[in-house]
């Protein structure tokens, strides 16, 4: 035990003006920066998905899509939202999205479709990704990449609210908060 | 990617508590200390205890896996973390040879204070969102408004802490300053939780735990309160 108290190392009559002004500039700076960045929203994306309805892949298939068989899933989902959260195996936060999607599709059943979509990813990490958590909603696989272009993915994860009537209703970049996908669901559905 | 909600809460909350120390200093240093110096430790403390506690229940096979166990947003056990720090800040007493149940009721509205900017923070982690209602937010791709419940529950922190740091100042045993200030946050994590959208109508692991602990810290400090009187009374009657 030193017994001591700590000593006084940032007494403000012990610093210079302009060392006392240095700090908060530096934090205000810094907090600027980053709340602009954390409050930016997505630029919006254009995609309407066309061409022949296809059905949504059954449980435990995870198959390789090219970009017109992804456009068919969802336009065979016309009438239901869909939310679509693209994904890859070495994204740490989309490790923290895959427990909240798979009680999403469990709470909401047949109102709202979940499908993941793994892209920029190798087809074998991206299966073992899917047993670790045992995931029961749809996912596919982005085999030639251009399903991550047309939805215009800038990082991963990245979720995707369709409305019922095949609009892309709104885009959430990052880590999507269990009270924003709530909230975009509820808004869907509405 | 970078989580700039998260690094901007933390931001936030470290910048506010920081605020709060110059403002009304604690009273059990001697010298003035820095913010940092006080509150890094038991926060770290804190943070990686309430990260691991989540792991070894949810998740056990990640535990040693850093990239896993980095990502704090997946979950952080908050009331084992509440405990680590506030360990931490027992042990700094001791060694300070300050009473370390005096050096915790002195740091409580603090921590009080750096929970609710961390809730109110929520603008920036898009957490903040309840029931709709005609005044509050309304997220991107939403026509809806609804109640920024987050912002509700900073705010009630706030309040919490200058009414915690009231009582210390009044004389309160510094056991029923920190009993009160762990039962007014369970309380406002558990009557805010009921607010938060949330996927599924189940309760969560923290609402739970949060309605244990508001209870039972309550009762305690109910009792810390009457023994108090009751010896007071005593002491008159001698």
């Amino acid at each position: 035990m030193s017994g001591q108290p700590p000593e006084d190392r940032t007494s403000p009559s012990s610093r210079s003006p302009f060392r006392r002004w240095v700090t908060p500039i530096v934090v205000l700076a810094l907090a600027v920066v980053v709340g602009i960045a954390a409050l930016r929203e997505p630029s919006t994306v254009t995609f309407e998905a066309s061409g022949p309805p296809l059905p949504l892949p059954a449980e435990g298939q995870f198959p390789a899509v090219t970009q017109q068989e992804f456009e068919g899933i969802l336009v065979g989902q016309l009438g239901t939202p869909v939310i679509v959260n693209v994904w890859a195996s070495w994204c740490a936060p989309c490790r923290t999205e895959m427990p909240l999607l798979q009680r999403a599709a469990e709470t909401y059943g047949d109102q709202v479709v979940i499908l993941g979509v793994a892209s920029n990813d190798s087809p074998e990490a991206a299966r073992k990704f899917l047993d670790e958590f045992g995931l029961t909603y749809p996912n596919v696989f982005d085999v030639s990449g251009k399903v991550r272009v047309d939805l215009g993915v800038t990082a991963y994860p990245t979720t995707y609210v369709f409305g019922a009537d095949g609009r892309l209703q709104a885009t959430v970049t990052g880590g999507i908060s269990e009270q924003r996908l709530a909230a975009v669901i509820e808004g869907a559905l509405r | 990617m970078i989580d700039y909600g998260l690094l901007m809460s933390v931001i936030v909350t470290l910048a506010a508590s920081s605020l709060a120390m110059r403002l009304r200093p604690p009273r059990t240093y001697n010298s003035p200390v820095s913010a940092l110096d006080i509150m890094l430790l038991p926060g770290l403390v804190g943070l990686v205890v309430g990260r691991l506690s989540t792991l070894a229940i949810d998740d056990p096979r990640a535990i040693g896996q850093v990239s896993d166990m980095l990502v704090i947003r997946s979950g952080v056990e908050f009331w084992p973390g509440v405990a680590a720090a506030a360990i931490v800040i027992a042990w700094s007493g001791h060694r300070a040879q300050v009473s370390p149940i005096e050096r915790v009721a002195d740091l409580a509205p603090f921590a009080m204070v750096a929970y609710g900017t961390y809730e109110a923070a929520c603008l920036f982690r898009d957490g903040c969102y309840g029931p709709t209602s005609p005044v509050g937010l309304t997220p991107n791709g939403l026509s809806t408004t609804m109640l920024p419940v987050g912002l509700l529950m900073g705010a009630s922190a706030l309040a919490a802490a200058a009414f915690v740091r009231r009582q210390s100042l009044m004389g309160w045993p510094p056991g029923a300053v920190v009993s009160s200030a762990v039962a007014l946050i369970g309380l406002i994590l558990s009557v805010g939780s009921i607010w938060l959208l949330k996927v599924g109508g189940e309760l969560s692991r923290q609402h739970r735990t949060s309605i244990v602990v508001a209870v039972a810290a309550s009762v305690l400090t109910g009792s810390i309160l009457l023994l108090r009187s009751r010896r007071r009374v005593e002491q008159v009657h001698a």
